[in-house]
């Protein structure tokens, strides 16, 4: 039992502590998701009420494009010096292994990205409620996102291809998630009900939750072969 | 029976005698369908002659669902009983199968431009067979995305697995975003409230996409077969030559 959790723990405070040394990779993405952000106005045009009703689309794609260079290199380091042929062997399960990972890169990649949201939403012209919305939303939908993230990643092991490549698995797996996440965020800033997108937010986020670990798992197995 | 078919020798002696008939039917129901489509098959009473185009849009986006479906299936064989020839299944079907895909986003548009207005409506239908066509995408690149051939086939396959699971979460979320923004001002032809006289044709049209996606998809697993026998004749040539260097 012991094991069973600690085992995964320790990977998860690993990843944490392994990317806190390279911070610059943290803030790389987040001015990644600020340019993206900025390059929406400056081809729109500065209407602030066009703006703000599109704020939720923006700040929602921007993030799916931030994080997509950060996911297709989740597990190159690792296949590098043989971390992954140890989590193989490892007594613990290995979807459990994965499942730790994704959450760990959920820190890593989504949670600076969330934190710098609301700058941008003021930016953008949105009100508190929105978001408060923005932020509490991306939280659940970055989830989805990493977990999508983790098993492409693990798919494209070894291809050699990569950068675009990896897009072409996430963001049509990812599009779900955009719409709900968007679909909640607009209902909270029209005044509209949420709780219905928010639901079907929830419910793919614990899909992907139970079909992605042992997805990326194998993955990974075939990628060690 | 699988392993009685996987066999490659017994694969090609078998598809030797289906591929004749397959592009048999392929040919006499092409004929008797276009000719059921063009001229014996009445022009609908809104749409006039455009709904012709129906008889090829409608079958073409069956055939490319069918075809990503029996793609999972040979996806799931080939990760269950590792046989290679499920795998070569599966790649086989994947070009056959986008095209089918394409046809049907092209033919929704030439419909689109008479019917609608406009070449493309964000229409829920037309986005979620654009995001299937994403996902042959996908698996196309992901599946010829290796160095070695042959190292693609695990995670193409899983890949599919995780498609088929999310298609039907797809499809639901596009109809969930659509009917919220707009109201459906899609002509929409449910399969019984269709005339008799048009379902023939479709069928008809159905019948000869199957068998072209069959021939096509046969023609390919051996093209593919041939291929893999070539790399694995002119590795063994290679390998003394190397051992000498």
């Amino acid at each position: 039992m012991t094991t069973l959790l600690s085992i995964p723990m320790m990977l998860f405070v690993h990843d944490l502590r392994a990317a806190c040394r390279y911070p610059g990779d943290m803030l790389a993405s987040v001015m990644f998701f600020v340019m993206i952000t900025t390059l929406v106005p400056l081809g729109l045009g500065p209407d602030q009420a066009l703006l703000a009703q599109i704020a939720p689309a923006i700040i929602w794609i921007a993030v799916m494009l931030a994080s997509l260079p950060q996911m297709d290199r989740l597990y190159t380091r690792e296949a590098r010096d043989g971390v992954l042929e140890q989590m193989l062997v490892s007594p613990a399960p290995m979807p459990l292994l994965m499942l730790a990972k994704a959450l760990a890169a959920w820190v890593i990649i989504i949670l600076p990205l969330i934190l710098s949201a609301p700058v941008l939403a003021v930016m953008l012209g949105l009100s508190i409620n929105g978001l408060l919305a923005i932020v509490a939303f991306l939280g659940l939908g970055g989830l989805c996102l990493v977990l999508i993230g983790s098993m492409a990643a693990g798919l494209t092991l070894g291809s050699r291809r990569s950068g675009v490549f990896i897009a072409l698995i996430v963001l049509p797996l990812a599009m779900p998630v955009l719409i709900f996440g968007v679909m909640a965020t607009t209902a909270v800033l029209t005044g509209g009900d949420a709780i219905g997108h928010l639901m079907l937010l929830a419910a793919l986020t614990l899909i992907l939750l139970v079909l992605a670990p042992p997805v990326s798992a194998a993955a990974i197995r075939f990628a060690e072969e | 029976m699988f392993d009685y078919l996987a066999n490659p020798t017994r694969f090609r002696a078998i598809t030797a005698v289906i591929f004749p008939v397959a592009v048999a039917v392929t040919v006499a129901a092409l004929l008797y369908g276009l000719y059921l489509a063009f001229f014996a098959s009445p022009a609908d009473y809104q749409q006039g002659e455009t709904v012709r185009i129906m008889y090829i849009h409608v079958p073409a986006a069956w055939m490319a669902l069918l075809a990503y479906l029996a793609m999972a299936v040979a996806a799931i064989f080939y990760l269950v009983w590792r046989h290679p020839l499920a795998d070569i299944g599966a790649r086989a079907m994947a070009v056959p199968g986008a095209s089918f895909a394409l046809i049907t986003l092209l033919t929704g548009s030439f419909w689109g431009r008479p019917m609608w207005g406009t070449w493309w409506v964000w229409d829920a239908r037309l986005t979620s067979m654009l995001i299937l066509f994403f996902l042959y995408l996908g698996y196309i690149a992901l599946a010829d995305g290796f160095e070695r051939p042959e190292r693609g086939s695990k995670p193409a396959s899983l890949l599919l697995v995780v498609g088929v699971i999310n298609l039907p979460i797809i499809k639901f979320s596009v109809d969930w975003w659509n009917t919220l923004h707009q109201g459906s001002s899609v002509l929409r032809f449910g399969g019984p409230s269709i005339d008799p006289a048009m379902l023939l044709p479709l069928l008809v049209m159905a019948l000869a996409m199957l068998g072209w996606f069959i021939s096509v998809s046969i023609l390919r697993m051996n093209t593919l077969l041939a291929q893999r026998r070539l790399n694995v004749l002119e590795i063994r040539e290679q390998s003394p030559q190397r051992g000498k260097v």
